[in-house]
Order: structure tokens, then sequence, then C-alpha cells
């Protein structure tokens, strides 16, 4: 018995319907016994041509990635260097991701680094991996766009992670006035339990800037995106943003070296910034405690080097001593 | 398959007195039972009746490697029932659950076994119960899930999807990536059908995901890390993560409700799950692990 894909009477293809014992041929009408057990291939392959073609579906327009095909949707921000939109997965079912686009070709180096640091992490062994590399940016996806309205730029995709969707610069600009110094505490004690975690798996992030930290709608959670200054502890800082110049603790910033201690340091700055103060803390509004006050401006300064999971742990006494047991106290945005 | 109406009172009573009972007592087979080995199965068939006229298939596809054996367990000791409770109460009319096991083709006797679609809370168990934990697996970091997704894929028919349009439901479990290819030579041997050459796992979903919606299900995020990406790389957001294996019947009803529409919002689910019984404990969880396959359906943001 012959697998009965071409009429064996006129050759003809043969399309039988599932299950089917036999198929009458439509162009010479002889009927067709079926070899029950045979299994064409290309049923697959046909199905996987559908199922991956974006025309399949109704997006408008996608880009391409290797064989995955990419929807973008909403713009989130444009970066120093990059585009940044909301996309998803141009088949069902779907993923949600991130997508960044390089802008600036002579940042490629950058871009490049935050999506080799960023897999590193993800395969980092530093005690608490389980729990904080899920707290990252997950890596979906990287390289040149091969074909849609983007051809020829680099992309690189991060999964979705939902409620992330206002910066510290956000933040600021909602209360200018500073966020209430109790909530400061566990933005805080966030920012530096990942911290931590870079620092024991090697890296420093270099950047810790108020567009590099986002905070979580409704709940106690602050992501730390914006890897592309990042490398080894005891390197030489790439870099600066030049928006951001106050955030760094020395001048000038040329030749900065990566230690965790900057990392801490900008932290505190950021701090700063989102209780309603400079990011020195050298000014800082009355409604601060003056002992979280005098911790703010302790790390904020560029002398001392402090480590991420003591200053938690620290900060954590501290505000037992002010505050009692924690309160889940989150930010509250403008919708 | 499929006759007969669901009773929770009987499913109750079915698993009353097994929590304490070790596995082996409750999972007695010592090899595959004859009736789910899939070596010459033509279909297996999800039937509308006149008790239950609109049929909705639903697959659970337990990975009973060494691993992977508490999901099983849980299903037959204390969850199933709630599961069916939470679909019943929120409107899903006529479920009708098949059970499949899924091992490894390279190392295990019994690589894929597979039970019928059932109404019946006795029937339903009895599958359930009859699959054999054989408890293997390669080590190699991949199991046969392809060559369950294959089976599906040719040899279940759903008249909810015959006449109605409308997928059955694939709720696979497991804690390994998929063989990148399902070899022709592994299909002859476990289930008898001759293909003419292999195909990619990715072919494999094409096809499947024609009449199903897949679900993958991962018992905690220690062993997402191993599997995670590569799912998503098939199944996108259907993909959902448990932050304890004991999470599953809440989180896989969930999900149908979701996808079934039968919810208006998160905190809707939350509330069903709750007057299901969901513990409070469980509630944060259990709505992290839908968070990303609710956004799917309901959109980016923050939501009511």
């Amino acid at each position: 018995m012959q697998h009965a894909l071409m009429c064996p009477q006129c050759n003809a293809p043969l399309k039988p319907s599932r299950f089917a014992r036999q198929v009458v041929c439509s162009y010479c009408g002889a009927t067709v016994q079926l070899d029950e057990s045979a299994v064409p291939a290309e049923v697959f392959h046909a199905a996987f041509r559908a199922w991956n073609s974006p025309q399949s579906y109704t997006f408008a327009s996608w880009v391409s990635l290797g064989e995955a095909h990419w929807a973008l949707e909403a713009p989130l921000a444009i970066g120093e260097t990059a585009d940044v939109f909301a996309g998803r997965r141009a088949r069902w079912p779907t993923e949600l991701v991130i997508v960044k686009l390089l802008r600036e070709r002579g940042a490629q180096e950058r871009f490049e680094n935050e999506w080799a640091c960023l897999q590193e992490l993800q395969r980092s062994t530093a005690r608490g991996a389980e729990t904080f590399a899920a707290l990252l940016p997950q890596p979906v996806s990287h390289g040149e766009l091969s074909a849609g309205l983007h051809a020829g730029r680099r992309a690189s995709l991060f999964r979705w992670q939902a409620g992330f969707r206002h910066t510290f610069e956000a933040v600021r600009r909602a209360h200018p006035q500073g966020i209430p110094p109790r909530a400061s505490i566990w933005v805080w004690r966030r920012i530096l339990e990942v911290l931590s975690f870079v620092h024991a798996s090697g890296l420093v992030h270099g950047a810790v800037l108020p567009p590099h930290l986002l905070v979580q709608d409704g709940e106690h959670g602050v992501r730390l995106v914006g890897y592309g200054r990042a490398g080894r502890a005891g390197g030489r800082l790439a870099a600066v943003s030049p928006a951001c110049e106050d955030f760094y603790p020395d001048r000038p910033k040329a030749g900065l070296t990566l230690t965790p201690g900057l990392d801490v340091c900008m932290s505190a700055r950021c701090v700063a910034a989102v209780l309603g103060g400079d990011p020195a803390a050298e000014a800082l509004p009355e409604a601060v405690p003056a002992p979280l006050a005098a911790l703010v401006r302790r790390v904020a300064r560029p002398e001392r080097s402090e480590d991420a999971w003591e200053l938690r742990d620290e900060l954590g006494v501290l505000a037992e001593r002010l505050y009692g047991a924690p309160q889940f106290i989150p930010i509250e945005m403008p919708s | 398959m499929g006759n007969g109406n669901y009773s929770q009172a009987a499913h109750e009573a079915l698993l009353r007195g097994r929590a304490n009972l070790p596995s082996q007592q409750v999972f007695q087979q010592r090899a595959c039972h004859p009736l789910m080995n899939p070596q010459g199965v033509k279909v297996r068939e999800s039937r509308d009746g006149s008790d239950h006229p609109q049929s909705q298939g639903i697959v659970f596809a337990l990975d009973v490697t060494g691993s992977m054996g508490e999901i099983p367990r849980l299903l037959a000791t204390q969850q199933l029932p709630v599961f069916m409770k939470i679909l019943l109460d929120c409107g899903l009319r006529d479920p009708q659950l098949l059970f499949m096991a899924i091992g490894d083709a390279f190392s295990d006797h019994a690589p894929l076994q597979v039970g019928q679609f059932e109404s019946t809370a006795e029937l339903m168990d009895r599958w359930l119960t009859d699959t054999y934990l054989e408890g293997h697996g390669g080590g190699t970091g991949e199991e046969s899930y392809e060559l369950g997704m294959y089976f599906l894929a040719l040899h279940t028919e759903m008249d909810c999807m015959v006449k109605r349009q409308k997928r059955g439901y694939l709720f696979m479990t497991g804690d390994e990536i998929p063989y990148a290819t399902l070899s022709k030579n592994v299909v002859q041997t476990v289930v008898g059908d001759r293909l003419d050459e292999d195909v990619k796992v990715e072919e494999v979903v094409a096809e499947l995901q024609k009449s199903y919606v897949p679900f993958f299900i991962i018992p905690d995020p220690v062993r997402a890390k191993r599997c995670e990406r590569r799912w998503r790389d098939l199944f996108g957001d259907n993909v959902l993560v448990l932050e304890a294996a004991a999470d599953v019947c809440y989180v896989t009803a969930g999900a149908l409700l979701l996808s079934e529409g039968l919810v208006p919002g998160t905190a809707g689910l939350e509330q069903r799950l709750q007057q299901a019984g969901m513990p409070e404990p469980r509630k944060g969880a259990v709505m992290r692990a839908l968070t990303p396959f609710a956004e799917v359906v309901f959109g980016r943001g923050p939501r009511a």
C-alpha cells in the first residue's frame, strides 16, 4: 500500500478529510482507499507556515527577528539611545513583550552590553538567584530586524511585566512635595535587594537613575532597568547620562570606577529625589524624619562605599524604630 | 465517550480518605494500563449527548516523570472536584475531561498513556488513577511532550470544535522542554502512525492549536528557570508558572474562565476562586500566575 497523497490514476493531489478511510479524486473521480496509518508531514509543515505568518491574523504591520514576527503597539518611552514600544508575538497564542529598538548607531556597544549583562544575570547562581533574577528584565530575543517597518535596526525584546508603568521621574512629577517618607523605605529596600543580587553576580549597574527605576501599580514593587552601562566590578564606567549628572556621586564624571558602592550611592540619590529633595540629599523636606534623612545623606555622599544588603537591613531596623511593623503603602499615581 | 452526568458529591466521596494514602496506593498501575496504550488508537472522542448537549473537551496532559508526580497526586486526592466545581459554578456547561500521561519516549516503558473523554466523576477518576506513574524520565532535560501534542492534534475529535468551532483546552504540566523534533520512528513505535518524515515541535504545536487552546503549567519558579523560555517560544503567555504545585487547580480553572470570558475581570476572577475555596494565603500567588495571561485577555494595564 502506498502513501495516498497523489491519485495513483492521474497524479492529482488528494485532500482527504481527517479520519477518512477513502477519498474521491476531484480530478479523475477515482475512489482511492487510504492507508489509515500514513500521515504526511506536509500537514504539519503547512500548519506551521499558516500559524507563524502574521498575514494569517489581523496585524497591519510587524517586525521580524529570525523566524519570529512581532507586532509593535504603543510607544512607551524614548530613551537616550533606543525607542521603546509595547509589542506582542504576531501569532496565537501570543506573548506580550517590550521592544527596544536602537536609535543611535553610535550606542550599539551599550545596547549589546545590556543584552549580554541581562543574559549573564539570568544565568547567575548567586544567592537568591531564583527570586531576584525574576525581578530583572527577562530577555526574550535579540538581533537585527530582518523585515518590516524597522528592518536593519538592532532590537532587544524583553518580557512584558505587568504594572511597571511609572518611572521615578514620573513619580517626582506626580509628587513634587515628595512621596510619604514611610513609603520610601520599601522603595529603597526593593532597589537595594536587586542591587545586592547584581553585585553578588559580579556586576555593577552603573546607571541607577530615575528613568531606570519603575514603581509597580498598587504594589510594593520596583524594577531596575537600563543595563547598558553595566559592567564587571572594577571596570570603568563608559559614559554618564548627561540628563542625570546630579545622580552620579563625583565631578568630573569621566573615569568613574564601577563599584557596588557607586550603585548604592546613586540609589540614595534617587530616593532623595522622590522624597522631594535634591539628589545630593542636602535639602530634604521637613516631613522626612531626621534619622531617615541622615541615612539618605550618609549614603548619598560619594566618599563612603556601602554594601547593598547591609544597608537594606539597616534600613529595616531604622524603619521599625520610626514606624513600627511594615505597612502596605503603595505609591499613588494618576491613572 | 462522555456519557453520564457529573456529580460533585460523588467525586468528593471517591476522594474521601485518600489524602493520606501513599501514592502507590492511589495509583496502583505498575505498567501502562492496556486501555491507555495509544498504540493503534484511531481517535478519542468528546461528543455531545442528550444529557450534555454543549460538551467542552478539556485535556490534562500530566508529566509523570520522577520530578512531577506531585500534580497527579494532588488532582487524584484533593483538587479535581475543586477544578470541576469552579468551572460548573461559573457556567461552563458540559466539561468532558481526558487524562493523558507523558514521559520520555527514549527511556520510559510508557512514554504516552491516553484515557478517554469523560463526563462523570467516577470515570474521570478511573482514568486518572489508572495512570501509571512510571517516575523515570530521561535526565536529558527533555520529555516527549511533542508526542502527546501530536496525539491530540491527530487522534482526538471534539464536538465543541466540529459542531461549534470552539477549541478544546489542553493543560500540560511539566518541568522540562520538549524534544526539538518529533521522530517518525517514535510516532510509529508508540502510536502506530507512519509519519513520512520527522517534524519540528513548532509544527506539531501549529497543528495542535487548530483544535486546542494550549497551556503549559510549570509547578514552581525554580523549575521554570530551566524550561519557561522554551515553552513561551511555543505557547507565549499561555505558559503559567505556579509558585507552588498546590495552586494547580485554581490556576488552570482560572485560565479557562479567562479564556472563556466567564469572568468580567481579574477582580471578578479572584472573587470566583475565593468562593470556590481558594485559601487566602494562596490568593496572591494564584493571581500572579494568571496575570500575564489575564493581560493578554483583558489588555495591558491596571484592571478592575
